[in-house]
C-alpha cells in the first residue's frame, strides 16, 4: 500500500498485537495517514522481539516506533517491555514505544509511568483521530 | 480453653504455674472471647479485601474482553466509512457505529455498577484536582464528540477530604460523561463546568452544562433504574441510577435543575469522612 499524504514521518514502524483485525486497522491507517511508509506487523511479543534481535546485524531495518498491545496471551505488553530492556542498545536504537489498549485499568498506566521507552498510551482502535493526535505531537 | 494468644500473654507475664482464682478466670474467659472475635473479624476483613481485589480484577478483565472486539469493529467500520462515497453504505456505517457505541456504553455502565458493589467503603484521602483531571483526560480520549466540549474545572480544597474514592469517582465520571454526551448539537460552544468546594465538613460539587437539558417530567424519573429519555441517544438508563445509589451510600445528597434546550445543573453534597 502506498502513502497518500506526502512524506511519511517515519521510515518504518512495528505493530505488535495478537488480534488480526486490530493489526489490519492499525496498519491500514498508519499507511493511509502518513505515519510511515512501511509497517512490520507481528502477532506476538515473542515474534516482535525475534524480529528486533534479527536486526542486530543490520540496524537500518529497525523500526523507529513500536505500537504495542498490552493484553496478549503468553507474553503481554509488560513482558515485552521487560525483555526489550535487556536488548542491546544497538537493537533498541532510537525506538519509541506506544502502548495500545482498550484498557481502562489505571494500574496499567502506573506500571508504564517510569518506563523510559514508552512515550504514551493510546486507546484502540488506531483510527484517524488517534493518528491526528500523533501527527500533532 | 483460653485463646492461644491470651494464653501466651498470661504465661509471659505470670509464668507457667500460676494458680488462677475463679473470679479472675471469669475475666480471662471474657477477654479470651473478645480476642477470638477480633481474630475472626481480622480474618473476615482479609477475606473481604481479597474478594474486592478479585472483583476489581474480574471487572477490568471482563471489561477489556467485552470491549476489545467492539473497538476492533469500530476501527473497521470507520475505515469503511472513510473509503466509500456510497450514501447507503455511509448510512449503514453510521448506524453500525451507533449500535457499537450503545453497547460499549452499556458495558461501561454495568461494570461501574459492579464496582460500586464492593463490600467495604473505605474512606481514603481524595485530591479532587487529580481525580477530576484524570476523569476529564480519560473522557477526552474515549470519544470523538468529546473534543468539542470545553471542560472547565474549578476546585477549592483547603482541607483534607476523605470518602470512598471509587464511589466519588464513579459519580463524577458519570455526571461529566453525561454532560458531554448530551451536549447540544446546535450550540456553538458546548461546555461543562465542574466546581468543587471542599470544606472540613462537606464537598459541594456542581456539574453544569449547556446541553440539551431534561424535561420537567424527565427530572422526576432520571434516577430510576433503566429509565432512558429516548432511544436516539446511547443512554443506558443505568448511569444516574448508579449515581444516586452511590451518593446515598456516601450519605450525600443530589439535586438537579434543568431546562429543555438550555442545559442542566447537577449539585451534589458529600460529607467529609475524615477520620
Amino acid at each position: 500500500m502506498s502513502v497518500e499524504n506526502g512524506n511519511p514521518i517515519y521510515k518504518r514502524v512495528m505493530i505488535i498485537d495478537d488480534t488480526y483485525v486490530d493489526r489490519y486497522v492499525a496498519e491500514r491507517n498508519i499507511l493511509k495517514y502518513g505515519i510511515s511508509s512501511e509497517v512490520i506487523s507481528k502477532e506476538s511479543a515473542k515474534a516482535g522481539l525475534e524480529y528486533l534481535k534479527s536486526c542486530e546485524s543490520n540496524p537500518s531495518l529497525l523500526p523507529e516506533l513500536i505500537f504495542l498491545d498490552i493484553r496478549m496471551p503468553e507474553m503481554d505488553g509488560f513482558g515485552f517491555l521487560d525483555e526489550y530492556e535487556k536488548l542491546p542498545e544497538a537493537v533498541k536504537g532510537n525506538c519509541v514505544v506506544m502502548m495500545l489498549s482498550t484498557s481502562l485499568n489505571p494500574e496499567d498506566h502506573e506500571r508504564v509511568k517510569g518506563n523510559k521507552y514508552v512515550s504514551r498510551f493510546l486507546n484502540k482502535p488506531l483510527d484517524r483521530e488517534k493518528i491526528e493526535i500523533l501527527l500533532n505531537n | 480453653m483460653l485463646n492461644p494468644l491470651l494464653q501466651n500473654q498470661v504465661r509471659f507475664h505470670f509464668g507457667n504455674s500460676i494458680e488462677i482464682p475463679d473470679k479472675f478466670m471469669e475475666l480471662l474467659n471474657s477477654i479470651s472471647d473478645t480476642y477470638d472475635q477480633f481474630e475472626t473479624l481480622a480474618e473476615e476483613n482479609s477475606e473481604l479485601k481479597k474478594t474486592n481485589e478479585q472483583l476489581d480484577h474480574f471487572v477490568y478483565s471482563v471489561s477489556h474482553d467485552l470491549r476489545a472486539p467492539l473497538s476492533s469493529m469500530k476501527g473497521l467500520v470507520e475505515i469503511t466509512e472513510e473509503e466509500t462515497t456510497e450514501p447507503i453504505t455511509l448510512e449503514h456505517m453510521k448506524l453500525l457505529l451507533g449500535s457499537i457505541g450503545k453497547l460499549d456504553h452499556f458495558i461501561l455502565d454495568v461494570l461501574d455498577y459492579c464496582r460500586s458493589k464492593r463490600l467495604e467503603i473505605k474512606p481514603e484521602r481524595i485530591d479532587f484536582k487529580e481525580l477530576i483531571e484524570n476523569i476529564s483526560d480519560n473522557l477526552r480520549h474515549m470519544n470523538s464528540g468529546n473534543r468539542n466540549v470545553d471542560i472547565k474545572i474549578t476546585i477549592t480544597q483547603n482541607k483534607e477530604f476523605c470518602s470512598d474514592r471509587i464511589g466519588v469517582g464513579i459519580v463524577l465520571n458519570n455526571l461529566v460523561s453525561n454532560a458531554i454526551r448530551y451536549q447540544n448539537p446546535m450550540s456553538e460552544r458546548p461546555f461543562v463546568d465542574i466546581e468543587v468546594e471542599a470544606t472540613d465538613k462537606t464537598a459541594n460539587i456542581i456539574v453544569k452544562d449547556n446541553g440539551i437539558g431534561i424535561s420537567k417530567e424527565g427530572q422526576t424519573k432520571i434516577f430510576d433504574m433503566f429509565y432512558r429519555v429516548s432511544d436516539e441517544t446511547d443512554g443506558t438508563g443505568l448511569g444516574l441510577f448508579l449515581v444516586k445509589e452511590t451518593i446515598e451510600k456516601l450519605n450525600g445528597k443530589i439535586n438537579v435543575e434543568s431546562e429543555l434546550g438550555k442545559g442542566s445543573i447537577f449539585q451534589i453534597l458529600i460529607p467529609n469522612n475524615v477520620i
